[in-house]
């Protein structure tokens, strides 16, 4: 496979479409964000256009270091119909309207249980075993607790084991693994689980003192302890399975500490590197060309808004003190920031326009698929894979988009320019994992 | 088709609620408007809650329909499904009966205290925002809040579902009747409206109740039937 890399500028990695038409829209960056002055699209064949846009992407690789066994779906599948078949069909209840609710809620719920899921990948598809696990969990605490069978003390009481079956997984949880890279991205996905579990655990006000009064909201908070029981659950699987082959498997968390502040260093010193604040800051405004409702503007924004915001989940990352996270996070915030340049350069340059014709929004879908898989083929694949992670789910909810909406002019813009800036970021990718890497194996 | 005069024009019945009803999962207002902005609190309404336990009207508006027999508002009460029947929102200024004004059916429990709470109000310096829609029997509506605005009034409503212990049919309905009394008479006003929460969980304001709700069936002539806070308020 050929690398875009080696024949492709930063500048230019943008727009290799756009070259093409550039000519006959010289000019363009000279005028004012005006709609009505907006070139518009080429007349393409829309037939062939809407083949393309429609077409899935291709599948993530599966490299996550820790393989889910069945028996763990099977258990999570198993407890949701327990769940389930403790309330019946037709609930009888004095109140009509909530026997009807939870009859209701059942019903839907199994009905979705018999469906295929298409989840990408199987953490994706224990995702979906954890939501349909609480949602069980809600509809059968709404029924005890209309029952009278569930009240504030038996919820107290799972608390409190909640409370101390997190306290002991924390207290014994020092990061192993003796891949530093595959630990980083097994314990990323652990931290997560663990931290939203236990917010659950936390979070939840007093049980309603009269669960008879407010079924609704007891069954919400029964919910929410269930959610924390099966993030537990996931997050103990992930943790045993990947150390389970390892004889004296190394701590990690004082070098992902480690790592994770040299990073964040790198992160805030790439915000402020060239004279790209004032795009940042301002917008649109900031640049003298011609955003509007093109493709041009769906980069931007994109671009935008993602290097503006992603500081904030590393700053999250770094309170709750979840270093494989911030690790995660700070180097997104970083390559946010210098994809957010890349896209701006392409913009002033302007190289990122609409592709001339069916066949050249074909090429733009092709090397962008090319960028995102040579990122996946980077090693290590499960760090890398994990990187990419933001540029697939754009092309992810376009697929999705595509799948449910007739294409329009702004459709395709944002078709147009979602996959330019995913390209950009996808290009980026193998460096930020050797970098990553890098600083791991530094510490 | 009479003439209304202004103040008749602050009512809001029947389609205009349905519309902002309809849907409804969180907070919708009927005044076209977000809520909140440009409104004060009114601190001392005196507050009538009724609930019938039929759907049925406690409240109608009549006026002259031009023909010398007076029409019935809003129209839909007796033709529309349970759930559209009977609905009034309007800020009564004064009793004209030249105009579109309120009624109480004497053979409808409940209505004669609307009419004595009615009676007892002095529309020179005071008005009263009526409010009177259908619930479903397994839920109760209470009243959060009423705000006086630069040109007219508004009041926020939520629902819940009650007990599960309390018997009730799943697609049944009664009526219930607001009826507010302001202490201004709001003769420059000319907007009335109403949002409603579908929950009540975090009411955005206290929960405003009167001292007595009071629960009428079609056996009650209308004698007091004190069930604040029981099962059927």
């Amino acid at each position: 496979m050929t690398d875009p890399r080696q024949h492709l500028s930063r500048r230019h990695a943008l727009g290799t479409i756009a070259t093409t038409v550039t000519a006959g829209l010289a000019g363009c960056n000279a005028l004012s964000n005006d709609d009505s002055q907006e070139p518009n699209p080429p007349d393409y064949d829309p037939e062939a256009v809407g083949q393309i846009v429609r077409e899935s992407f291709p599948a993530q690789p599966t490299v996550f270091p820790v393989q889910i066994p069945d028996s763990h779906f099977q258990a999570h599948a198993s407890r949701t119909r327990d769940l389930l078949d403790s309330v019946p069909e037709e609930p009888n209840l004095p109140n009509g309207a909530i026997a009807k609710q939870i009859g209701r809620e059942r019903a839907g719920l199994m009905e979705r249980l018999g469906e295929r899921g298409d989840e990408p990948t199987p953490r994706d598809r224990l995702g979906q075993w954890r939501y349909y696990r609480d949602h069980a969990a809600e509809v059968w605490g709404s029924y005890v607790a209309a029952t009278g069978q569930y009240g504030p003390s038996e919820f107290r009481d799972r608390y409190q084991r909640l409370k101390s079956a997190y306290d002991a997984f924390e207290s014994d949880w020092a990061y192993r693994g003796d891949d530093r890279p595959d630990a980083l991205v097994v314990h990323a996905t652990i931290e997560e689980l663990f931290e939203r579990g236990l917010d659950d655990v936390l979070s939840t006000g007093p049980f309603p003192s009269d669960p008879q009064a407010a079924v609704f909201e007891a069954g919400r908070m029964v919910r929410e302890h269930e959610h924390a029981a099966a993030n537990l659950e996931d997050a103990r699987m992930f943790r045993d399975r990947f150390i389970d082959d390892q004889s004296a498997p190394s701590t990690n968390r004082l070098a992902f500490a480690a790592t994770s502040r040299e990073l964040r260093r790198e992160a805030r010193a790439e915000a402020h590197r060239g004279s790209y604040g004032p795009a940042l800051e301002d917008g649109r405004s900031a640049l003298d060309a011609n955003l509007a409702r093109g493709p041009a503007g769906t980069a931007f924004e994109h671009a935008r808004n993602t290097a503006r915001y992603a500081d904030r989940a590393v700053e999250r990352a770094t309170e709750r003190n979840d270093p494989a996270t911030a690790i995660l996070r700070a180097t997104h915030q970083r390559h946010a920031m210098a994809t957010f340049r890349d896209v701006v350069d392409a913009i002033r340059g302007d190289e990122l326009t609409w592709p001339e014709d069916a066949s050249e929004l074909r090429e733009l879908r092709s090397t962008t698929t090319q960028a995102i898989q040579t990122a996946w083929s980077t090693s290590p694949e499960p760090l890398a894979v994990e990187l990419t992670t933001h540029a697939v789910g754009l092309l992810r909810e376009l697929t999705h988009y595509h799948d449910e909406h007739e294409l329009d002019e702004y459709d395709l813009a944002r078709y147009v320019g979602t996959l330019n800036y995913a390209r950009q970021y996808a290009q980026g990718v193998p460096e930020r994992t050797s970098e990553v890497v890098h600083a791991l194996r530094n510490e | 088709m009479p003439d209304w005069s202004r103040r008749h024009a602050l009512q809001a019945t029947g389609g205009a609620l349905l519309t902002a009803l309809a849907g409804c999962n969180g907070t919708d207002s009927a005044s076209g408007s977000y809520p909140g902005e440009n409104r004060t609190a009114v601190e001392d309404a005196v507050v009538l809650k009724v609930r019938n336990t039929t759907p049925t009207p406690m409240v109608v508006r009549e006026r002259d329909s031009g023909d010398g027999e007076p029409t019935t508002e809003p129209a839909e009460t007796t033709d529309a499904p349970p759930r559209h029947r009977g609905r009034i929102m309007a800020h009564v200024t004064d009793m004209d009966r030249d105009g579109l004004s309120p009624t109480f059916p004497a053979d409808v429990a409940g209505a004669d205290r609307f009419a004595a709470f009615f009676d007892e109000t002095d529309f020179d310096t005071e008005s009263i925002y009526l409010e009177q829609s259908p619930v479903p029997e397994c839920y109760v509506r209470h009243l959060t809040g009423v705000y006086r605005e630069p040109d007219g009034v508004e009041a926020d409503f939520c629902r819940k579902v009650r007990p599960a212990d309390v018997s009730c049919a799943a697609d049944a309905y009664d009526m219930t009747a607001f009826a507010i009394r302001l202490p201004f008479a709001g003769d420059d006003f000319n907007s009335v409206g109403a949002s409603h929460g579908s929950g009540c969980r975090r009411p955005r304001g206290d929960l405003i109740e009167p001292d007595q709700n009071h629960v009428v069936g079609p056996t009650d002539s209308g004698s007091s039937s004190d069930t604040n806070g029981g099962p059927s308020a």
